[in-house]
């Protein structure tokens, strides 16, 4: 099953039993098997993040995660579940962060642009992608997440299948129905 | 030709691109996540842009004029050379403390060392294990330990039964003990597990502070309170062993309800009961169990706190009262509680108990 890489296409397949013995070295002490599941697993996170709402926030978020991870890393018992159990933790770090964002006025003036990419795209690149991000997340749950990740992350079908523990006929047919429903909100002919 | 096998730009980028998909890909990349130059402390070195050091061409050609320093001049110089040794000799002192080898055993006092992955049964004998060089353990009657791992970045033991003494003097996060209640973090302190025959842990707390944490949640508790965990619930709130019995008492009859915390007439009352016991020094638990209450009851938790000491200025009761958690954890974070971070406050802890 391939799993998530940074750069999908040069990196090795990996298995799901080579992330479980990461996990199980991590939890041994091992600081490059951490980091190593750190750069699997990053974009991931970051585009559940970016489904939830953490918008400016996402890259805090992503690091939030992983230290959350990496503190709590010794109480999972699976290795297997290792995806699963740090999705969930994701999401409630970024319900978290998108609920605090939403007392804070500062942070509505740039919530869907994260702070990173302030530098790295033109002011109305930006705006654009964020304004694409907002009818993302006004489409059904279940097409949310998965589009962001394809979109956004830039992660395939399989690999989005392998990190969310979704079957991947699922997760194909939540990629097609959300494309045609994000389509016919952007006013896109089909 | 199935479904599954037809080119499918969409699905794995393969066929030829949908023009629509790619535009979005192209216009959403800004969005997407790029690594940071260093994760999680390790730096990389080769990432991290170098920085070029230059000393500055003297202004004028003419030599400097060399002037003699005077003596007073000469004895500063000579304190902040000591001074800077001394400072070396405390660093390389404190590195050797907090390394070890990785998968090293642990010696035990007059008895074989605790090896990686070997369950001991102490049986009824105190067992004095050495915590790699941070400090010691005590086993209680009963215990059975595991060392999982262990290693310059974290040490990992397994509590399946009994009790443990520990006393360390290292920074948060670096020893873990596992019990079937949750894990007990040592935030830099003195303190003690228990884990009884139906796997629930008890945590008191002599210095510094402990974690507590499983799948449902965790719990903070400082020097002088203790806290329990099940493996069911999220660990409860710490209270102070020297609070009034009515009120430990009232705490844990609250906590063990119904689980909902506050969300029924009999919530509200018993918090009503339990908070007039309350003193100035149980704020913590006050506001911790406001935060992980609702309703009536929330709203008696934090006016009772209120009452005691009132949160400092730009945070408001009401507002916390109404589910304001931002407000409620700034009061808790102004509370005169030492510090999480601040372990090496607690340097007593480094010298056999004797010594204290």
């Amino acid at each position: 099953m391939a799993f998530l890489t940074d750069d999908p296409t040069s990196a090795p397949a990996v298995t799901e039993s080579t992330v479980a013995s990461l996990v199980r070295a991590a939890q041994a002490g091992d600081e490059a098997a951490f980091e190593a599941l750190y750069h699997r697993f990053a974009r991931y996170v970051h585009g559940v993040a970016l489904a939830r709402g953490a918008g400016g926030d996402a890259d805090d978020v992503v690091q939030e995660v992983f230290l959350t991870a990496y503190r709590r890393l010794g109480g999972l018992r699976e290795a297997d579940a290792f995806a699963g159990w740090l999705g969930a933790i994701a999401r409630t770090h970024a319900l978290d962060r998108a609920r605090t964002g939403a007392r804070r006025p500062e942070s509505r003036l740039d919530d869907n642009t994260p702070s990173r990419a302030t530098t790295a795209g033109a002011p109305d690149a930006l705006a654009d992608a964020g304004h694409v991000l907002d009818v993302i997340r006004s489409l059904p749950e279940a097409y949310r997440e998965t589009l962001v990740l394809r979109l956004v992350e830039g992660m395939t079908g399989p690999e989005i299948a392998a990190a969310t523990g979704l079957g991947a006929d699922s997760v194909r047919v939540n990629l097609h129905r959300g494309m045609r429903l994000l389509r016919e909100r952007l006013g896109i002919a089909i | 030709m199935t479904p599954d096998q037809r080119p499918d730009y969409l699905w794995d980028r393969s066929g030829p691109p949908d023009p629509v998909v790619a535009e979005l890909e192209q216009r959403l990349s800004v969005l997407a996540h790029r690594p940071p130059l260093a994760v999680a402390g390790a730096v990389d070195v080769d990432a991290t842009p170098r920085q070029s050091w230059s000393v500055a061409a003297p202004v004028t050609a003419q030599p400097a004029r060399v002037t003699p320093m005077p003596r007073r001049g000469r004895r500063w110089l000579s304190a902040m050379a000591v001074a800077a040794l001394a400072a070396l000799a405390l660093w390389q002192f404190l590195a050797w403390r907090l390394t070890w080898p990785a998968g090293e055993a642990w010696p035990v006092r007059d008895a074989a060392p605790l090896i990686v992955g070997e369950p001991r049964m102490f049986g009824e004998t105190t067992g004095v294990v050495a915590v790699a060089r941070l400090g010691n353990l005590r086993t209680g009657p009963g215990t059975t330990l595991t060392l999982r791992a262990t290693g310059s970045r974290w040490h990992a033991l397994d509590l399946t039964r009994g009790a443990l003494d520990v006393r360390l003097w290292a920074p948060p996060g670096l020893v873990r003990v596992r019990t079937p209640a949750g894990e007990v973090i040592d935030l830099g302190c003195v303190f003690r597990v228990d884990v009884d025959a139906g796997g629930i842990a008890r945590v008191r707390v002599d210095s510094g502070w402990v974690q507590l944490d499983n799948a449902h949640g965790e719990s903070l508790v400082p020097a002088g309170a203790s806290s329990v965990m099940h493996a069911g619930a999220r660990p409860r709130v710490a209270v102070f062993d020297d609070a009034p019995a009515a009120f430990r008492a009232g705490v844990r009859d609250y906590e063990n309800g119904d689980g909902t915390l506050g969300t029924t007439m009999y919530g509200e009352a018993l918090a009503r009961a339990f908070s007039v016991h309350a003193r100035r020094r149980d704020m913590l638990t006050l506001l911790t169990l406001a935060a992980r209450s609702s309703g009536e009851a929330r709203a008696v938790l934090v006016t009772r706190a209120a009452s005691l000491a009132p949160p400092p200025e730009g945070l408001s009761p009401t507002a916390v009262a109404a589910g304001d958690d931002g407000q409620l954890w700034a009061w808790v974070d102004a509370l005169p509680l030492p510090p999480v971070k601040g372990w090496w406050r607690n340097w007593r802890d480094a010298f056999p108990r004797a010594a204290r």
